[in-house]
């Protein structure tokens, strides 16, 4: 999808964006990167051993998995987020569709309301073919200025 | 209470440094070791949320294998996986997390979980999750050279 009939328009990086993923060792770990494609965020891991959960099929770890949705929401909602907000993941509900191969894996993340205290958010992975997803995930961030106090919870 | 154990982990478990731990009940227990790789970010001091939820989903796999009703050999899919962050886990200790399989049938196991500090007992996340039972463990024809993989959970 996105391929046929019409042109996808890649952009540079945002500083933002460019400084949250340097700054996160776990993104490293995942061996994530980013591109701005169509002025969304979009992610890539390469995939490794290292990231196998089940070694017979072998299949990406279900963690790897989640967290890749995780990163690829928590990117795309910072960069729409006003410089001076932030946010923090509160919950998250993944489908796992079909078992990731050791292969370059791809995500994308939508906002489907952005409020002044909180964002839901969509998640899809897939690999080979963006119309046979890997994994869907649906997450909830809490969003708060930058300034004001850190929501502490629990 | 508590002791060591040599059950095996998947690589990517490895690489976060999982660690089993023996308990005196069906449930199972990982440990997550404080580490830089794991951390929110390079300067925090917080485990990262996508490395919790993999010991969660590790842990969960896990324990169906507890069950009384377990075949050995059996294998598991996740096929959904909800994750709930109560506090923010700070990196004072290792994380522990338990889960417990809640009920085993022919075709799915339902399993719920927690992470926690031991020494305050103070909860950070709880997961809930379904696992398909009985699915393919070996790669399929065509799995290596490139091509579409039958749905695992089909």
């Amino acid at each position: 999808m996105g391929r046929v009939g019409r042109m996808t328009m890649s952009n540079p990086l945002p500083e933002r964006i460019k400084a949250l993923l340097e700054s996160d060792p776990y993104a490293g770990v995942l061996g994530l990167s980013v591109s701005i494609i169509d002025g969304a965020i979009q992610t890539k891991s390469e995939t490794s051993h290292s990231l196998v959960g089940n070694v017979n099929l072998p299949a990406l770890h279900g963690g790897v998995v989640g967290s890749l949705m995780m990163l690829t929401a928590s990117l795309e909602l910072h960069h729409q987020l006003d410089s001076n907000q932030s946010a923090m993941l509160l919950d998250m509900d993944v489908d796992y569709l079909r078992s990731g191969r050791v292969i370059p894996t791809y995500g994308r993340a939508d906002i489907l309301r952005l409020g002044r205290r909180t964002a839901t958010m969509t998640a899809t992975l897939w690999q080979e073919d963006k119309n046979r997803p890997i994994a869907f995930s649906r997450m909830s961030f809490l969003v708060w200025m930058q300034g004001d106090e850190s929501p502490a919870l629990g | 209470m508590f002791q060591g154990n040599l059950r095996e982990l998947p690589p990517f478990g490895e690489t976060l440094g999982m660690d089993w731990i023996e308990t005196d009940s069906s449930d199972v227990c990982l440990r997550l070791g404080v580490s830089d790789q794991v951390k929110l970010t390079a300067e925090s001091d917080l485990f990262h949320p996508g490395a919790i939820l993999a010991t969660l989903d590790n842990a969960c796999g896990w324990c169906i294998r507890q069950h009384a009703s377990y075949v050995d050999g059996t294998s598991m899919a996740t096929l959904n996986l909800r994750v709930d962050w109560l506090a923010r886990a700070s990196m004072t200790e290792s994380l522990l997390v338990t889960a417990r399989c809640e009920s085993y049938a022919d075709d799915v196991a339902h399993v719920r979980g927690e992470a926690f500090f031991r020494s305050s007992g103070k909860k950070v996340a709880v997961v809930q999750a379904t696992f398909m039972l009985g699915t393919p463990n070996t790669a399929r024809d065509g799995a290596s050279n490139g091509q579409s993989r039958a749905d695992d959970h089909e």
